[in-house]
């Protein structure tokens, strides 16, 4: 052999290194853009800047509800471990003895085991990792032939770790122990640092049990103060406190569990039921990974278990029964179905985006499912009909063939719910039958409960399936590693090489990731706790004050209730269908994000969508004026970013930078002093004082009613509702009487106004049915052929005794004749009845709901559109008569009955408010004139007015200008509900006064609602109202606006 | 006295293996040297600079002391030179067998319980009582470079018949290490093999017919899942992940490693982030960067004119061993340090080629940058046997001596 030889040896030598070369140009000059903006997605840091969301206030300006800088006391579980005396010795016990050792266990004895601990050597530690015996204050681990299987290792880097964290080390003395780590010398590190320091062992030992001892002791006051805020029993309060730190530990240990779990296998844990993942599957690695012991370990499977079906049960199906709902129009409801089902059963971190975006009629079942990549959880050359039968029961090829032909076809459904995997078809009849039932839930509208019912019934079906073959599976995995002697020590399928290799690569990450998530321990601190915190940060490791915006609610009762809290309404995380209809924005985000150098224009779309996507803590309105005024209430987050991980400030540059803007403020017409009375007079109302025998002391204890106070411009002054608190003390359906709801603008059940109806059907009558006023008619037994009593055609008077003898309109409406207006409301016809109750508003929207498009929400006001209407009868005699008196086939809510009454006493309809201003900027106001005469008006109100001031007025002895102080035009009104309705002898009734005051001038309009009460308005209602207008700060209110008109 | 017998000295073990005095000073190629010793100096810049940028990030509990650990085992590894340097060929020769078949004791041994030492599901290390964890297979390269040296001087390789027992002697140890499993490493002894096939005569044509017919076998385990499913993943995963946007889409699965180290490289551009610098170091997400994954490292932090300049420095000290070995008239200690040369080139190819993608994933580490004690042993016996080897001046007497 000669040199030349070499020669070729040399050329491929050249060669190979030219196609390294070539090689690396490519991946690091022409494709460098790829994989910068790679790199700087790895490192890039956001930051958003919420908004302030915009203040509430009352007429006066009174703030009802803003945002406020505030506290928020948070735990980092993995700081706690590392640098609170007690985390450090319980972790490191755990490393030790790797088994989960609680908090409470080194408690008694922590600065003797801080001292063991600290009494360890490099050199020991070494020997440990690699086999040897260790014993540390008493413990003795013995020496093991396969330190790898008692992770060994990662024990004694955490120990090495924790037998140092307590000497809080400066750099300089960090450096100088890792030489000593590396150099793996005998001596301990009390004894190294200790030299460091210049100071003996026995005075260094003394400062570490003094560290332990100061921590508890901060921790116990912690304790105290924090029970305190949680309202929990003092002599306990570290007991409590450890409780709560052992329930955190155990959330973040399980979460790192369930994520290397689903990192090795691709799907959660808890889709497994406990038993069979604990029986087949070797989680002895997780254990490893955790220093878990058995019971443990059993203890997570459980836990993933329970994790699995909440969010099975919870979001899982809210998500799956949303995106139906969106897109049911676009996607044939068979396949819409079926797609959704699919993704359920999709790999988490795989493919369910693209089983999502893809073609709804078709999508590869087999290589997204969970058990697609069944074959290679194990190293086992499984059976090939294992490899054929399909990951998800019955989505086998035929079906998905029958999907695509027909996407429309719902027995496709009804077949999912009949499988029983035996190949029997489903009974003809059964089918049909479920089919209907789909096909009703989609048309003509979609049935939201009916298709969550009947999609969590399919999704349950296939759950039931998809154990069953993988119960299957795992057994037939079992046979084939006991045949090949793969199963380990306790029979269990130890999964493959591969998906252990994927999991192990992340397990620092995940158990930092987990660690370092927060938890909400305190929610609003009190500054005794916060002050704690930010004096002794040294000393509490592991809780962090940190800063949010909370709405406060500053206007409140005497018992520290929100004032007119039901129209407020409250801020909650968004909804679901809100986060839907972001994930388009949330995709465009994640999209951006990896790309490379973004020019300016994808800057800002970027920093756009940050700020439009709601953050993690973002709060929404959900109900009342918050949610109808979110897009004003609701400002814009801002956004700033910069990439690099460093302070180096050469590092790190900004971009995507956008400034937040604040919500904008909105002022109610509610006056709040005026709305805090009228709760307080429904929650305490005073009743009849001078003929107590007359109430309804069921009623008097447990109010249920309105009272709404309107300025004659038509704003909403007071829109007052009780019950406030939930007061159910049964299990089961609540009575409709201790519903918490907003009742001025809703009708929970049969509302009828009654007799406070009967000036609008005199108003009208006066003009379009030429009634004359002075003609009189007769309201006794005798004019009342057939009848029991006086009245009128089977309506009968409530002066039951002689009837109230000769009537004309104004003594009609004075004493509330039912008999004069059972005769006028036969003299309309149900056309005329119509036109003359929307003439006052009856049946239409009060206005409270106008501003804004139509698609706001938050607060619900019930029209009662359907005015005189009977099923299956035509309204005619005694309807017409029953009408006449405000009973039967006409309803109203309490805030349209005072916008009538309102029309009544101003001559014009007015477009009610609950929002005056926004941002300073008024709303206009909106009304129409009555088309009813001045002189007609005036007729009806002059016999208001005698309703309280006349002697046999129906309202007099409670409205009297002599006990009110003024006089008032008022109506009072009793509605039977229905003669089934009887509570001690006597009928159910709901029972109104609405009115004006002053009568010859208003300065306000004011209806009141009794709810389901035995006693008539005249011994019920007026006493409410007169409660209400004679309080002190009501009565004020009403001088001042006299005066100032 | 007179008439009394003469009897040669009889000579130390020690003196029968090593001699200082029959090395030609002058004639060591101390430019090998000098280039692994810049190797190495850039080595340990590197690691010191990861030390450095976890110590900035407090994460302590990744690999505390690397660098110390790395620098003592450098300085422990240093002797082997020496031995190597002074290691007189004839011992060599003789005692190929005895070192080869301590070589495969040892691979074997992996495999008993209490000795062999099981980590990630694969047996590759036996721990020593001096805290050191010594990996078979990195001796094992040396062993199969001295028994197939030791077979084949005196071969020509013109007829199949002499490829066997040379065969056999690279098969056994290949297979012993597949089996650990290491089958990165079992296939890294095909090149040396081959190599020294070629510079023992073997011809061209039937070389690449061996090469072919190795490929084959390869394609062939693939094809009919003869290898492990996690070694099936590899590959699959190597074949999805040429190109960036599969790779980038993979990147949470198990093309995690491969997408790490490709950000790490691709991020480098033209000259790179500094010692210490980019993503590998401050997101500190790519796996082994200390070993398997530490040319990434350098490439990010060097860029492409210093990755270019590594690669080529490692090709030149190739390059150098290739050139003594052709100097070098005895056969045996040619087949030796050519074996050695293929040693390290194809350690450069494996390891930089994973990292760069042109290689599915296989853990190999960089000899003379990466850590790991058994490779810098393996690594400075190696240099020290190249070295010596070609400036022994040990007379043969071997027949092959007088042939050419």
């Amino acid at each position: 052999m000669g040199r030349r030889r070499f020669t070729p040896l040399i050329v491929l030598l050249v060669c190979g290194a030219l196609l390294l070369m070539a090689r690396l140009f490519t991946v690091q000059i022409l494709e460098r853009d790829i994989w910068v903006a790679q790199a700087q997605a790895l490192v890039r840091q956001g930051k958003v800047e919420p908004y302030t969301r915009g203040e509430i206030r009352d007429r006066r300006g009174q703030v009802l509800a803003r945002d406020v800088e505030g506290y928020r006391i948070e735990a980092e579980y993995r700081d706690f471990r590392r640098g609170n005396a007690l985390g450090i010795v319980a972790h490191a016990l755990s490393a030790l003895q790797m088994r989960p050792v609680g908090l409470a266990e080194p408690q008694a004895q922590l600065g003797e085991w801080a001292v063991a601990l600290a009494r360890l050597s490099p050199a020991a530690l070494a020997r440990f990792q690699h086999g040897g015996a260790l014993a540390c204050g008493g413990i003795r681990v013995p020496a093991c032939e396969e330190p790898a299987d008692q992770a060994r290792s990662s024990r004694a880097m955490d120990l090495g770790f924790y037998a140092t964290a307590l000497f809080d080390l400066s750099s300089k003395e960090r450096a100088a122990l890792k030489k000593l780590k590396n150099e793996g010398l005998e001596q301990r590190f009390v004894d190294f640092v200790a030299e460091q320091r210049e100071l003996s062992r026995e005075e260094l030992e003394a400062l570490i049990r003094a560290r332990c001892e100061q921590d508890q002791r901060f921790l116990a006051d912690f304790a105290r103060l924090w029970a305190a805020e949680l309202r929990l029993p003092q002599d306990t309060a570290l007991a409590s406190l450890i409780a709560q730190l052992e329930q955190w530990r155990a959330d973040v240990e399980d979460g790192a569990a369930g994520d290397l779990f689903d990192s090795a296998t691709g799907f959660a844990a808890g889709r497994l039921d406990a038993e069979s993942l604990y029986e087949f599957i070797d989680l002895g690695w997780i254990a490893r990974c955790l220093y878990w012991d058995e019971a443990r370990l059993r203890a997570w499977t459980r836990s993933a278990r329970a994790r699995w079906l909440a969010q099975r049960d919870g979001p899982l199906l809210d998500f799956a029964v949303e995106r139906l709902r969106r897109e049911r129009d676009r996607v044939p409801p068979a396949s819409l179905v079926s797609r959704e089902l699919a993704v359920a059963f999709v790999q988490a971190r795989r493919r369910r985006d693209e089983v999502q975006a893809a073609d709804p009629l078709r999508f590869d079942a087999e290589r997204a499912m969970v058990l697609g990549d069944f074959d290679k959880l194990f190293d086992l050359d499984l059976p090939d009909e294992l490899h054929e039968s399909p990951a998800l029961p019955l989505f086998d090829a035929e079906f998905c063939d029958a999907l695509e032909q027909r996407p429309e076809d719902l027995s496709l459904l009804a077949r999912i719910e009949f499988w029983r995997g035996d190949g029997v078809q489903p009974d003809a009849a059964l089918l049909a039958a479920a089919t209907e039932q789909w096909r009703a839930r989609f048309d003509p509208r979609f049935d939201v409960a009916g298709v969550r019912a009947g999609f969590e019934s399919l999704f349950l079906r296939l759950e039931d399936a998809f154990q069953a073959e993988l119960l299957e599976r795992l057994i037939a995995a079992r046979e084939v590693a006991r045949e090949d002697g793969k199963l380990d020590g306790n029979g269990r399928l130890p999964l493959a090489s591969s998906c252990l290799e994927r999991a192990e690569e992340r397990v620092r990450h995940i158990l930092k990731d987990r660690g370092s998530r927060s938890f909400v321990a305190v929610a609003r601190p009190e500054y005794p706790l916060v002050n704690l915190l930010t004096r002794y940060p040294e000393h509490l490791r592991g809780f962090d004050v940190a800063r949010v915006q909370s709405r406060v609610h500053p206007t409140r009762d005497a018992q520290d209730r929100v004032v007119a809290r039901l129209l407020l309404g409250r801020i909650a995380p968004p909804s679901v269908a809100r986060r839907l209809s972001q994930a388009e924005l949330v995709r465009q985000l994640a999209e951006l994000e990896h790309e490379g150098d973004l020019d300016e224009a994808a800057e800002e779309q970027l920093a756009n969508l940050r700020a439009a996507i709601d953050r993690p803590d973002e709060q929404i309105g959900s109900s009342g004026l918050e949610r109808w005024f979110e897009p004003e209430l609701a400002g814009r987050n801002g956004y700033r970013e910069t990439v690099g991980l460093g302070d180096d400030e050469r590092e790190r540059r900004a971009r995507a930078a956008l400034d937040k803007v604040d919500g904008r403020s909105i002022t109610s017409t509610i006056d709040a002093l005026l709305q805090q009375e009228g709760e307080y007079c429904l929650e305490h109302p005073d009743g009849d004082r001078d003929n107590p025998g007359n109430d309804d002391d069921a009623w008097l204890a447990n109010p249920t009613g309105a009272i709404v106070l309107l300025s004659p411009q038509g704003d909403v002054l007071v829109a007052a509702s009780v019950p406030l608190v939930d007061r159910s003390t049964q299990p089961g359906r609540r009575p409709i009487t201790d519903d918490v709801r907003e009742r001025t603008l809703t009708k929970p059940d049969f509302q009828p106004p009654g007799s406070v109806f009967k000036p609008f059907v005199a108003a009208w009558a006066l003009d379009h049915l030429q009634l004359d006023p002075r003609a009189v008619r007769e309201c006794s037994a005798a004019a009342n052929p057939g009848g029991r009593g006086p009245g009128y055609g089977g309506v009968h008077c409530h002066e039951t005794r002689n009837g109230h003898g000769s009537v004309d309109l104004h003594r009609a409406l004075c004493v509330s004749c039912n008999s004069y207006f059972a005769w006028l409301g036969e003299q309309y016809d149900v056309r005329q009845l119509d036109l003359m109750a929307r003439e006052f508003g009856f049946g239409e929207p009060t206005g409270v709901r106008s501003y804004g498009d139509t698609n706001r929400s938050g607060i619900l006001e019930h029209t009662v559109a359907d005015l005189f209407r009977r099923p299956g009868r035509p309204v005619i005699g005694r309807s017409l008569r029953e009408a006449g008196n405000g009973l039967s086939v006409v309803e109203a809510t309490p805030m349209q009955v005072a916008r009538a009454t309102a029309a009544l006493a101003t001559g014009s309809l007015p477009t009610l408010r609950l929002v005056s201003h926004i941002d300073g900027v008024e709303i206009p106001r909106d009304g129409r004139p009555l088309r009813i005469s001045p002189q007609a008006l005036q007729i009806v109100r002059r016999a208001m007015q005698g309703v309280s001031s006349e002697d046999e007025g129906s309202g007099h002895a409670a409205l009297a200008p002599a006990i009110l102080g003024f006089s008032m035009a008022a109506k009072t009104g009793s509605a039977d509900l229905t003669s089934a309705a009887v509570e001690d002898g006597r009928v159910l009734k709901h029972t109104w006064v609405a009115g004006w005051f002053p009568a010859e001038d208003p300065v306000g309009i004011l209806v009141v609602f009794v709810h389901r009460t035995t006693r008539t308005s005249s011994h019920g209602a007026v006493w409410l109202a007169r409660q209400f207008l004679t309080r002190p700060a009501v009565a004020a209110w009403i001088a001042e606006a006299v005066s100032t008109r | 006295m007179k008439g009394a017998a003469w009897h040669p000295k009889r000579s130390s073990l020690i003196e029968r293996m090593l001699s200082v005095r029959h090395l030609r000073w002058l004639e060591v190629d101390w430019h090998i040297l000098l280039v692994a010793l810049l190797l190495l100096a850039i080595g340990l810049m590197l690691i010191r600079a990861m030390d450095g940028a976890d110590d900035l990030w407090r994460r302590d509990e990744l690999s505390p002391g690397r660098f110390a650990r790395h620098l003592t085992t450098v300085l422990v590894a240093l002797p082997a030179f020496a031995v190597g340097l002074f290691l007189r060929p004839r011992w060599i020769r003789r005692n190929a067998w005895l070192v080869y078949a301590l070589c495969l004791l040892l691979l074997v041994l992996l495999f008993v319980p209490g000795i062999g030492q099981e980590r990630n599901h694969a047996r590759r290390w036996i721990p020593l009582p001096i805290g050191f964890d010594l990996q078979p297979s990195e001796l094992a390269k040396l062993g199969v470079i001295l028994m197939l040296a030791g077979t084949l001087y005196q071969r020509r390789m013109r007829d199949i018949g002499e490829w066997l027992r040379p065969g056999l002697c690279a098969l056994v140890p290949m297979a012993l290490v597949a089996l650990q499993p290491d089958l990165g490493t079992a296939m890294t002894l095909a090149p040396i093999t081959l190599g020294m096939f070629y510079v023992a005569g073997a011809r061209g044509r039937d070389l690449v017919g061996m090469l072919l017919a190795i490929l084959a076998v390869g394609v062939l385990a693939f094809q009919v899942n003869l290898l492990h499913s996690y070694q099936l993943q590899r590959v699959d995963t190597w074949l999805e992940a040429w190109s960036p946007d599969p790779l980038i889409e993979g990147r949470n699965g198990p093309a995690f490693h491969t997408y790490h180290a490709r950000v790490a490289i691709g991020n480098g551009g033209w000259t790179g982030k500094g010692l210490g610098g980019g993503v590998g170091n401050e997101a500190a997400h790519l796996p082994e960067r200390e070993c398997d994954s530490i040319f990434a490292v350098a490439a990010e932090e060097f860029g492409f004119l210093g990755g270019s300049g590594l690669i080529a420095l490692y090709a030149l000290l190739v390059a150098l061993i290739l050139n003594s070995a052709a100097r070098v008239r005895e056969r045996f200690s040619r087949l030796v340090v050519s074996g050695i040369a293929f040693y390290f080139a194809g350690q450069l190819f494996v390891n930089v080629g994973v990292n760069l993608g042109l290689v599915p994933m296989t853990g190999m580490t960089l000899p003379l940058l990466s850590t790991g004690g058994s490779s810098l042993v393996t690594s400075f016996l190696a240099l020290g046997l190249a070295m010596g080897l070609s400036s022994h001046q040990e007379p043969s007497l071997d027949k092959d001596a007088f042939q050419e």
